[in-house]
């Protein structure tokens, strides 16, 4: 018996390649930070995309802080992946590479694996994970049962600080399913949640994203981070409510005024301006599936979010530029690839413009947003595709 | 500068460049596909927390063997028996000599056994075996022949 027999043998007794690499299974198995963060040079400003895809889900009320830990890791099964790569299977592709480019990513929907599963009185809520080319995270909810659920796609920027995160509501016939969801950077161990009464829980966490469900009458005041020592090294207020919005999520603190009114396929849209923390100014857009929040810093040119919403249904979609201006801007101009323009009509500074689908096209899309003072000399410029935010 | 301390893009590359290898080995050691698997995720996973430690005095691939190794090895312990168990019957006519081959390689002192692994699953040298096994070189090449010996015994005897 040569040398090449017994290496013959000893190939046929384990396989070439036993079992398929799993590199995040890796990480999650590790608690490690979000690894493709690494990697990239130029992470664009802070910005969360949030997508409602369908809310024909089932009420979660009373949700406790119990998982499945079996679940972690699992792969997502082919719907969930389809889900994470923004359903492309939908008929609904141009609004789909819109988010693309809004989140300057592609999902890694191969990677796509189970975060947790969290019993309900609904169901148990799946809670499915994916990384993204650019860094960021996408997870993607689903009730048992449910035909559809919520996808969210975040990207962290380089100074987001070592803790953020959202409280979140999805409206379901009137009623809610509330929870408090983000991500913690590697120096994050463990992350806890206060409430307004001054109870504080803990929030799972696996890799860098963590989840906690929200009983009714829980309000949330703060998530905690803190370090393998205990120490508090992130506190960031959370206020319930919002859907997407900016990161780390503030809360208006001011009345809100009324600002504009679309009737758009998917119904009526409103948007709400108010102040903001610390100087900021926020904006709400409201439909009647989702409300999302942003505030921030008042700038010198133009603040805007560039997002999808969608009705109950997910039959129809609409794609919004939302934002406000700054104090010198007197007025703001979008400008498409294909030459074309329109004057954004400002109220209170603000704006809201439901984006015509012949721009959803490639070559029609929007390109730049420029603000102009009252002499017409260009003061900002933004870009929008394929620089998203 | 301080160079130690490995970062995350270089165990994943180890861990892509080599995977084959890596799951190949730990599946032997630990004694089935399922085993490994759990080995070399868990390894890694290890490797990833204490990347800090490494203080690249060898390669990173050389730092992470003992490791994957070393997890097999508590998986088998576990499991036991520890001869490679090939969850599909082979498909060409090798089912005695694969039979012949794990109750050799079962028979074989954990040493041995563990040095053909490393030599055909890991494709591993003599210097970088004795860096996972703690021995030197020649101690390598002493252990392989005893364990080529008792293995090619065992094979011809079912061949004749």
């Amino acid at each position: 018996v040569t040398e090449p027999v017994l290496a013959a043998a000893f190939d046929s007794l384990v396989p070439a390649e036993p079992f398929e690499p799993d590199w995040v299974d890796v990480l999650v198995r590790a608690e490690a930070d979000v690894p493709f963060l690494r990697r990239r040079r130029n992470w664009y400003a802070l910005a969360v995309a949030a997508i409602v895809i369908g809310l024909l889900v089932s009420p979660a009320f009373g949700l406790g802080g119990k998982f499945l830990d079996l679940f972690t890791g699992s792969p997502a099964p082919e719907h969930v992946k389809t889900e994470l790569s923004f359903g492309t299977n939908q008929g609904n592709d141009q609004v789909d590479e819109l988010m693309r480019q809004h989140v300057k990513s592609t999902v890694l929907v191969g990677q796509a694996r189970g975060l947790l599963a969290v019993p309900t009185s609904a169901g148990l809520l799946h809670i499915w994970g994916a990384p993204t080319s650019d860094g960021g995270l996408c997870t993607y909810m689903l009730l048992a049962g449910a035909p559809h659920g919520w996808l969210a796609c975040d990207t962290l920027a380089p100074d987001a600080g070592p803790l953020v995160g959202t409280a979140d509501a999805h409206n379901v016939d009137g009623r809610t399913l509330r929870y408090v969801s983000g991500q913690a950077r590697e120096r994050v161990v463990s992350v806890e949640l206060k409430l307004e009464d001054g109870s504080v829980f803990p929030v799972r966490k696996v890799g860098t994203f963590f989840f906690r469900a929200l009983a009714p009458g829980q309000q949330p005041a703060a998530l905690v981070g803190k370090d393998g020592g205990g120490s508090v090294v992130a506190e960031l207020p959370v206020a319930s409510g919002g859907l997407g919005g900016v990161l780390p999520p503030v809360s208006p603190v001011g009345p809100r005024r009324s600002l504009f009114v679309l009737q758009t396929r998917i119904g009526k849209v409103t948007m709400h301006g108010a102040a903001g923390p610390e100087g900021k100014r926020c904006w709400i857009v409201t439909t009647a599936a989702e409300e999302g929040t942003a505030c921030r810093d008042v700038p010198r040119g133009v603040e805007f979010d560039f997002n999808p919403y969608y009705n109950s249904e997910q039959t129809e979609r609409i794609v919004l530029l939302s934002g406000f201006v700054g104090p010198q801007v007197d007025s703001l101009q979008l400008r498409f690839e294909d030459g074309s323009h329109v004057d954004m009509a400002l109220k209170r500074a603000y704006f809201l413009y439901g984006l015509p689908r012949r721009n959803w096209e490639a070559g029609h899309r929007p390109s730049v947003l420029v603000a102009r003072d009252g002499g017409g000399k260009v003061i900002a410029r933004r870009d929008i595709v394929p620089d998203g935010l | 500068m301080d160079v130690r301390g490995a970062d995350l893009d270089e165990i994943e590359a180890v861990y892509r460049e080599r995977f084959a290898a890596f799951a190949r080995t730990a599946t032997a050691i630990a004694g089935d596909v399922e085993s490994g698997r759990d080995a070399v995720q868990e390894a890694f996973a290890k490797g990833v927390r204490e990347r800090h430690a490494f203080r690249r005095e060898g390669t990173l691939e050389a730092w992470l063997w003992p490791i994957v190794v070393n997890e097999a090895r508590d998986r088998a312990r576990r499991r036991r028996p520890t001869a490679p168990n090939a969850d599909e019957p082979a498909s060409d006519g090798r089912g005695s000599e694969n039979d012949a081959l794990r109750a050799a390689l079962a028979a074989l002192p954990d040493r041995q056994r563990l040095a053909a692994f490393l030599r055909y699953y890991a494709d591993l040298d003599y210097e970088g075996i004795g860096a996972v096994l703690g021995i030197t070189p020649g101690t390598v090449g002493a252990t392989l022949n005893a364990a080529h010996a008792a293995l090619r015994k065992s094979l011809e005897e079912v061949r004749t």
